[in-house]
């Protein structure tokens, strides 16, 4: 028989302003996520619940579970408060079971009066839908049997609604018995428990009943009777040590549980020590390859115009080579000139040339001044004068070889050095390229030791317990433990030494004559006395069987869920111990594994009451009821998240999981990568369920803050 | 002329750029990386990023001479180039492409018989063949930041953009021997 | 646990065979609906019937003794 959600919706509930159709979170069989951060809906959307089922809210701010009709006002949207005259806080919840509907609805209806705001009390409605027929449940006694029978029925309710914080109240193995009852419940070892209590009683009766008649039959027997004064004395001592005994066992056993718990705060700060000095080292790596980095980065330009290898002129040999030439050459004509005595005729700066002459004495006109110079004018005489001059020889000579050579010598070396360029390019390439890789591996390097601080307790400067407070009450719990061991110790010692004498007393008893009519008497004693026995050793047999089975489960899940991480989490060991069973951690050769981190004790308890819920002693199937869940994972790294989704679909048919851990305000999509990967999943089908993200429309102060949600997945 | 007075006129000569390309100049001589963020080293001083701009226009083979009508800017006088050795190299790229100088071709050989007004003259058309190959480097510097910034987020932006070049400085350079024309 | 299991669960008792003198590899064959031959049966019956039916101790006991001529 078993029950769907199919929808969960809010009205001005908390941050959920505005109608049912406006906050609504359709949900399927499978894992339904909803991701939000702190502050966005999430304890809220879990309170809807706790309104309903418990009329409980749960106050983070106290970290108490709180009377909701005590707490309307705080339940009520900020928003609504503020801009609605009359409205509505609601919280409904639609779900089917056996081909039945049910719409279930918790409300208070709010109205302002005279300035002032008034509200009723919560109010309950259900409407059932069956063959499409409508019919509302008016009657209280159907609505609890709705609510208590047929949604999620009482008595799997604890199992079935998980808030983070309450998870150790849920497993509380400190409890006295907690485990051990549910265990109990578990065999369906109920009935029989009850059946030992009579049995032993009987048992009692029995006894009682033979020592009456043995000494109402007994005659002048002072002896015995004295015997028998002392037999009970002592039986009685012994029957009080051994109630101190269990009391003392049962203080040894929660001061054990409390100093697993201290544990993992002591032993774990030296390690968060080592581990915070590995991830401060590694970011001084990282630094300084950031750093190589750059400076390789930032030479790359200036390498252009370096004086020795200049990148600039990658390839440009040729001019060199030709520059040499053409200087060779120039020194060959420079030598042959000297030796011709060929001198190169110039003319003085601002004479006409030949040529200019030849015509001005043609066209008769001096081109200088511009003025006529007819023929055999004196103009034109003196022009022709100069025309028939004899050729100056200049004596100018420049004297330029060596300014051609010096520049030849200052850039002589780059004929060697321009043909390496390429190869340096290369090398300064592969150098920034090795740069980058060795960052990256430091990168990851820097993810799996924040991996390891998280799984030793982590991020937490563990606000929550002072050093002080830890050593102090560790100390106390140490000095408990020891002091109690001491005290079952000598009160043993003294049970031994009662029983010896109660068996020489019990030999004395048994060699007086007997009186036959009382043998049934004593016959029967000892025949209710074995069948107690019997009936004991059953129940202990079946509940250790029980045990066994648990362990086994419990051991599976606990794999799964801590499957991947590099700190083994060993495997979890079920020790019984009277009326109590306590759940240790043990590595591989059964040594305990103490300073774990809080994420493996938190997946130690995880990992029992999933074998719980899935357990198949007693006939019952996989959880057929949804199970919720607030933020189980607030000591969890991403490995244990994952493993959480791969496995909760076996146990649970459907679970509505609500998680900030896959939240990053800052991503478009306001997923973290991992976050991204579940959606992923759950797209492709491995997954199956939906997938919703809760976001703050307006970031106005607390009192207008709204969530509203977007479905990535349905 | 002597030697010694060949080189202080030309060093004492300040190349020109497009006043259009002063923005482009002072983004790649003060911030290497023309996206703002000033990652990678910088040229440092305009006349480098000059320098690199004459050696686009020289590996392009192209030459794109300032016009009269353009606005001109000019900058530190090659004397103070640095490192020395490059400064020189460049000089001797011009100096192996005499024979192509706009509408002249000179030969060493006629230098050395000039007078002081037209070395001078010489020495002006050695230093607008700079400027016309750096305006060329320029041009094409313009549009690869406008085109593809993206190319400037990287350290190796420099380098790249010579390594993607042709080497058509080849056709202008001339290793024979020929006889000279006057 | 219904009585019927309980039942057969503690026929299961190597004690209860060695009482009722059956050999350990043996089964004590009983059927809980039935009468017995065995005192310990019987009483152990009384008491699992007893448990489901609420009767007092006193009215256990008093059943159990006449088993016995008590």
């Amino acid at each position: 028989m078993a029950t769907i959600i199919n929808s969960v919706s809010f009205e001005n509930f908390y941050n959920y302003y505005g109608s049912y159709d406006h906050n609504e979170y359709k949900f399927k069989l499978g894992v339904n996520i909803v991701n939000a951060d702190n502050n966005m809906g999430k304890s809220k959307f879990y309170n809807g619940f706790m309104w309903l089922f418990r009329d409980q809210v749960y106050d983070s701010d106290i970290k108490a579970f709180t009377d909701a009709n005590e707490s309307l006002v705080r339940m009520a949207s900020g928003k609504a408060k503020a801009e609605n005259d009359k409205f509505k806080v609601g919280f409904r919840v639609i779900f089917s079971n056996d081909n039945v509907l049910y719409s279930v609805e918790k409300y208070a209806l709010f109205k302002h009066v005279d300035g002032e705001l008034s509200h009723s009390e919560s109010q309950l409605s259900i409407m059932e839908t069956k063959n499409n027929a409508d019919n509302p449940i008016l009657d209280r006694n159907d609505q609890q049997d709705i609510l208590n029978r047929v949604f999620i029925p009482l008595a799997l309710r604890n199992y079935a609604l998980l808030q983070g914080e309450s998870m150790d109240r849920l497993v509380d193995l400190s409890q006295k018995k907690a485990l051990s009852d549910t265990i109990d419940t578990l065999a369906g070892i109920s009935v029989l428990k009850g059946i030992c209590e009579i049995s032993k009683k009987l048992a009692k009766r029995a006894e009682d009943l033979y020592q009456i008649k043995d000494s109402e039959n007994s005659e002048n027997d002072t002896a015995k009777q004295r015997d028998k004064d002392k037999r009970n004395r002592t039986q009685q001592l012994i029957e009080n040590a051994k109630t101190e005994i269990e009391a003392a066992n049962d203080e040894i056993s929660a001061a054990k549980i409390q100093k697993e718990q201290l544990d993992a705060y002591i032993s774990n700060s030296s390690k968060r020590i080592e581990i915070r000095s590995q991830l401060d080292q590694n970011s001084i790596s990282i630094n300084n390859e950031k750093e190589k980095i750059r400076k390789i980065e930032q030479s790359i330009t200036g390498m252009i115009f370096d004086e020795e290898n200049p990148l600039l002129l990658m390839g440009l040999t040729d001019e060199l080579d030709a520059f040499d030439e053409r200087r060779e050459k120039h020194i060959g004509e420079l030598a042959q000139m000297n030796n011709d005595n060929t001198l190169v005729i110039m003319l003085p700066e601002g004479s006409p040339d030949t040529s200019s002459l030849e015509r001005m004495l043609k066209n008769e006109v001096c081109e200088v001044c511009g003025q006529p110079a007819e023929m055999h004018s004196e103009a034109w005489n003196h022009i022709k004068m100069i025309l028939d001059r004899p050729k100056k020889i200049s004596t100018t000579r420049n004297d330029f070889g060596h300014f051609y050579g010096a520049l030849q010598k200052t850039a002589s070396s780059y004929s060697r050095n321009i043909p390496k360029i390429e190869g340096k390019i290369e090398s300064v390439k592969e150098q920034l390229d090795r740069a980058k890789e060795n960052l990256n591996e430091l990168e990851a390097r820097h993810d799996d030791i924040l991996t390891q601080l998280n799984n030793a307790g982590g991020n937490a400067d563990n606000s929550e317990f002072n050093d002080k407070a830890i050593i102090s009450d560790y100390d106390t719990v140490n000095t408990t433990i020891s002091t109690k061991e001491r005290e079952i110790s000598s009160k043993q010692s003294m049970i031994v030494t009662w029983t010896d004498s109660l068996s020489a007393i019990m030999r004395r008893l048994a060699s007086y004559k007997k009186n036959t009519a009382i043998q049934k008497y004593e016959d029967f004693a000892i025949m209710m006395k074995a069948i107690d026995d019997v009936i004991r050793q059953t129940k202990d047999d079946i509940f250790n069987c029980t045990i066994e089975s648990l362990a086994k489960e419990a051991n599976e899940k606990y794999k799964a869920l801590t499957k991947g991480n590099q700190v083994s989490g060993g495997q979890l060991r079920f020790v019984r111990d009277h009326d109590i069973v306590n759940v240790s951690i043990r590595d591989v050769q059964n040594g305990e594994i103490t300073g774990l981190g809080t994420g493996f004790q938190r997946m130690k308890q995880l990992a029992i009451v999933m074998a719980i819920i899935s357990s198949k002693i007693g006939n019952e199937k996989k959880f057929d009821y949804p199970f919720i869940s607030d933020a189980p994972f607030s000591e969890f790294g991403p490995n244990f998240i994952t493993n959480f989704f791969d496995v909760a679909p076996s146990v649970f048919s459907q679970s509505i999981i609500l998680i900030k851990e896959l939240y990053d305000p800052n991503a478009d999509d306001y997923l973290t990568s991992h976050g991204r990967k579940i959606l992923q999943e759950m797209k492709n089908g491995d997954i199956p369920g939906t997938f919703y993200v809760n976001v703050i429309d307006e970031k106005a102060d607390t009192t207008g803050l709204i969530t509203s949600h977007k479905c990535y997945k349905y | 002329m002597n030697h010694q007075e060949l080189r202080e006129a030309i060093f004492a000569r300040k190349p020109r750029y497009n006043e259009k390309f002063k923005p482009l100049m002072e983004r790649i001589s003060t911030k290497g990386d023309v996206t703002g963020k000033g990652d990678f080293s910088t040229f440092g001083a305009f006349y480098q990023t000059f320098m690199y701009a004459y050696i686009i226009g020289l590996r392009l083979g192209k030459k794109t001479p300032l016009s009269g009508d353009d606005k001109k800017c000019d900058f530190a006088d090659i004397s103070h180039w640095k490192p020395t050795p490059i400064r020189d190299f460049i000089l001797i790229t011009l100096l192996n492409r005499t024979k192509l100088f706009d509408s002249f071709s000179w030969k060493w050989i006629s230098l050395e018989n000039s007078s002081e007004e037209s070395v001078a003259n010489f020495v002006t058309l050695l230093i607008r063949e700079m400027e016309a190959y750096a305006n060329t480097g320029l041009i094409f510097l313009q549009e690869k930041w406008g085109n593809e910034k993206i190319l400037f987020s990287s350290p190796f932006v420099f380098v790249d953009i010579l390594q993607d070049l042709p080497y058509k400085n080849e056709q202008s350079l001339e290793i024979q021997s020929e006889n000279a024309v006057e | 646990m219904d009585g019927k299991e309980i039942f057969k669960e503690i026929l299961k008792s190597p004690k209860l065979k060695e009482l009722v003198g059956v050999p350990e590899t043996e089964e004590i064959k009983e059927d809980y609906d039935s009468q017995s031959q065995r005192r310990e049966i019987t009483v152990i019956r009384s008491i699992i019937e007893g448990q489901l039916r609420h009767t007092s101790d006193d009215g256990i006991f008093r059943n159990i003794k006449t088993l016995f001529d008590l």
